[in-house]
């Protein structure tokens, strides 16, 4: 059989394969997968290799698309797209499972828990925080002792190899047992992948580490523990709890080099479709141990909202699609170094002023950077609300940010934009709506997920993402929530207690089964400020 | 009484209210191309329908129409032709009988209304089954109704893969010796990403969209003896 070499961390790697799968297919099962943000589809340009020894055939129409003249002379590649036939050596440009230090503006703008940790509950020290994502997982190194964080990581999820989203991610598990078991195994070596990285980072030893704590939504519990993924499925259970034990700790905590006794803990889930990471956005914000009418939104893959009407939270999701963390659209790049995250219009030209993460080259839009742009154009014209560009511009679309690589904002990027924040629209309306709470009645508005932070909420609202008739001062942009929550589970016992009371006070809203849905995303396609909730008597919920 | 409008006035004037997604103003294109005289039968077959194929057109040749397009196309088509059918001089022949519905364990019904308004269109009587539609009652209802055409929409992997989906509608077509008079079409996303899927789960066309899917549909409608 031919062979894949590879060149890794710990030295050369020699991968047998049998001809007819791509790159991505044969690094896939390895602890070197390829990044694939669009799941392998040739729709993203994010799965690069350099082939250094070797051949190849020619180069595919979708290769020519999305690599430069210069990365062609180097010899990238495609990793979904290059099918070798004989031994082959590359290098992996976009690693599935590349670790980098979460940045300061990252983490929700949370103080510790005034409460210090009970001794007791931690056997060790060190305590570790995992937000299992969709698309990215986000891991912090606590001092439980001293109620300090020691540093934090995020990656991609490996998982992506396996679909994109939720849904075909669990489909991939429920066709074959056999891919069940290694989608589950790819998230946990990740996972001990991640707490390696913190602790190298902070010079500390795995023997110190008592404590894991994870949250996530219910299909990516199900499919880390292998359990009821399949349950999951059926829409039934979407609005049951879904259990997902962890089968054998022990076995977690081997593989992933910590102390025999370290408790992990997979933070339950609300029901099929609201996971903990919902509930740990609630314990982050508080939003339940206020009065105050709160309206919360976690943006990502699968977008989580919850309404807090002073004594029920009103919960939802709404799978979206992956174009606000960057993905679903040609150039849209998670918030990493390069990213653009701020666009505004440049004065005097149709151009645009950006910014871009770590001050690199733009290498692509961000989420944030996509509602800008699709703002601005809105307010100067040349995008109209239906989602056309004026006539004059035709489809070639609008050059965001000149030079190599060209970021264009093209016709069927809007359509996923629009597509994404219809559902989060639609969703945000219908909960509204079942929680009998108008959206000017809102005192707060809870922005959490990874683009939180840098979106600009004047052009949320003017594009209709975020509702409308909300004054600025009522927002409070929140970032990685979820994470925040999950660390307080970790230091403070009594946020369990929080969490089941909240739980208790929950009201699910499958919006499958809400007869307006369909009707308030038609509505929310359009690019135009969100239209006030209707509390109309007698029109039926 | 309006001045003289040329039929080509009324079709451009219509086909941009369509690209702009403009209920509004596509119905008051209408109302005044018929105050000022054209027929109602003028208005379905040269206006009204040319422009749902024009969309089509527009869809194979490029990327370059949107979801809300896509919906209002059929939305305003459907309410223009319902309302100009008993204005007719004589009453249109029936073009077909179809049913559909999403297939079980699905729940999604957009793509499902987008077909559903194509097809009214086209005066093809339309049987909605709603979502979560088991494939014996895809088979049941078909019969009942005397439809020559299912359509099943799925919009996630394992509905649209999985046994009870299209498979267990060939399933029971072939066990109730139905093959012949009934065709089975399938549309939604996963159908998207991999062009030949409909042949593995034994449909016998698929449709990119909806708007596509309403002129698929209307083709298998004729080929089948009713």
């Amino acid at each position: 059989m031919p062979a894949l070499r590879i060149r890794t961390e710990v030295g050369p790697e020699q991968l047998s394969f049998a001809p007819g799968g791509s790159v991505a297919d044969i690094l896939r099962a390895t602890p070197y997968p390829v990044r694939q943000p669009c799941g392998g589809r040739g729709r993203c340009g994010g799965c690069r290799v350099r082939v250094t020894e070797g051949t190849t055939g020619d180069l595919t129409v979708t290769e020519r698309r999305y690599l430069s003249s210069e990365q062609v002379r180097n010899g990238t590649r495609l990793a979904c797209q290059l099918i070798p036939a004989a031994d082959l050596t590359v290098e992996i440009i976009d690693q599935a499972v590349a670790w980098r230090e979460l940045r300061d503006d990252e983490y929700a703008p949370v103080s510790p828990p005034s409460v210090p940790p009970v001794l007791s509950a931690v056997p060790a020290g060190l305590g570790v925080a995992v937000d299992l994502g969709t698309t990215e997982i986000r891991v912090t190194l606590w001092d439980t002792v001293r109620g300090r964080r020691l540093g934090g990581c995020t990656g991609p999820n490996p998982q992506s190899a396996f679909g994109a989203d939720v849904l075909s991610r669990l489909g991939t598990a429920s066709w074959t047992g056999e891919d069940a078991a290694i989608i589950g195994r790819v998230a946990r070596d990740a996972i001990g992948d991640a707490i390696g990285y913190v602790l190298r980072r902070a010079h500390l030893d795995r023997s110190d580490v008592g404590r894991v704590v994870i949250v996530g939504n219910t299909a990516m519990l199900a499919l880390l523990t292998e359990c009821g993924y399949d349950a999951l499925l059926e829409p039934d259970n979407w609005a049951r709890e879904i259990d997902c034990p962890v089968p054998d700790a022990g076995a977690w905590v081997r593989s992933w080099g910590l102390p025999s006794g370290t408790r992990v803990v997979v933070a339950r889930s609300l029901a099929g479709f609201v996971g903990s990471d919902l509930l740990a956005d609630v314990l982050a914000t508080g939003m339940t141990q206020r009065s105050a009418k709160t309206l919360l939104i976690d943006f990502g893959t699968n977008s989580e909202i919850a309404v807090w009407d002073g004594t029920t939270l009103w919960v939802t999701s709404t799978p979206g699609g992956p174009a606000f963390e960057g993905c679903g659209t040609d150039f849209g790049v998670p918030a990493e170094a390069g990213a653009v995250y701020r666009v505004r219009p440049l004065a005097g030209s149709d151009g645009f002023d950006c910014d871009a993460i770590g001050d690199q080259p733009p290498r692509g839009l961000c989420g944030s950077a996509l509602v800008d742009v699709v703002a601005c154009l809105v307010r100067d014209g040349r995008l109209k609300k239906t989602g056309n560009f004026a006539r004059e511009i035709g489809d070639d679309g609008v050059v965001v940010v000149g030079g190599e690589p060209e970021l264009v904002l093209r016709k069927r990027d809007v359509d996923a934009f629009q597509r994404a924040k219809a559902a989060i629209g639609a969703g945000t309306r219908c909960l509204l709506e079942e929680a009998g709470v108008p959206s000017s009645g809102l005192e707060r508005v809870c922005v959490c997920g990874a683009f939180g932070r840098s979106l600009d909420v004047p052009n949320a609202q003017w594009v209709g993402l975020l509702p409308g008739g909300v004054c600025l001062e009522r927002f409070e942009m929140w970032g990685n929530a979820a994470l925040a929550g999950c660390e307080l589970l970790l230091l403070a016992p009594e946020g369990v207690t929080a969490l089941d009371r909240a739980r208790s006070n929950a009201r699910l809203v499958n919006l499958a089964r809400v007869p307006m849905f369909d009707d308030r995303f038609v509505e929310s396609l359009y690019l135009e400020p969100a239209r006030e909730t209707r509390m109309t008597e007698g029109e039926p919920a | 009484m309006t001045d003289e409008i040329t039929i080509e006035e009324t079709i451009k004037g219509y086909n941009e209210a369509i690209f702009d997604t403009d209920r509004d103003r596509a119905l008051e294109v209408v109302h005044e191309a018929l105050a000022s005289g054209m027929t109602p039968e003028d208005i379905v077959f040269k206006v009204v329908l040319p422009a749902m194929d024009q969309m089509i057109k527009a869809i194979s040749e490029a990327f370059d129409t949107n979801l809300a397009q896509h919906y209002m196309t059929a939305q305003i088509a459907d309410s223009v032709v319902t309302e100009m059918i008993p204005k007719f001089k004589q009453a249109p022949e029936v073009a077909g009988r179809v049913v559909i519905g999403s297939a079980e364990g699905d729940l999604h019904s957009l793509g499902k209304r987008i077909v559903i308004g194509c097809l009214r269109a086209r005066m093809i009587e339309v049987t909605d089954l709603g979502v979560n539609v088991s494939p014996a009652r895809f088979v049941d209802e078909a019969v009942a109704h005397g439809a020559s055409v299912i359509g099943v929409s799925a919009m996630m992997v394992h509905t649209a893969r999985g046994p009870n989906g299209s498979l267990g509608v060939r399933r029971i077509l072939k066990e109730r010796g139905l093959e012949d008079r009934i065709k089975i079409i399938v549309g939604g996303a996963p159908y998207r990403y991999d062009h030949e899927l409909y042949k593995t789960v034994g449909a016998d066309a698929w449709a990119e969209d909806g708007v596509t899917a309403g002129g698929v549909i209307a083709g298998l409608a004729e080929e089948v003896p009713t």
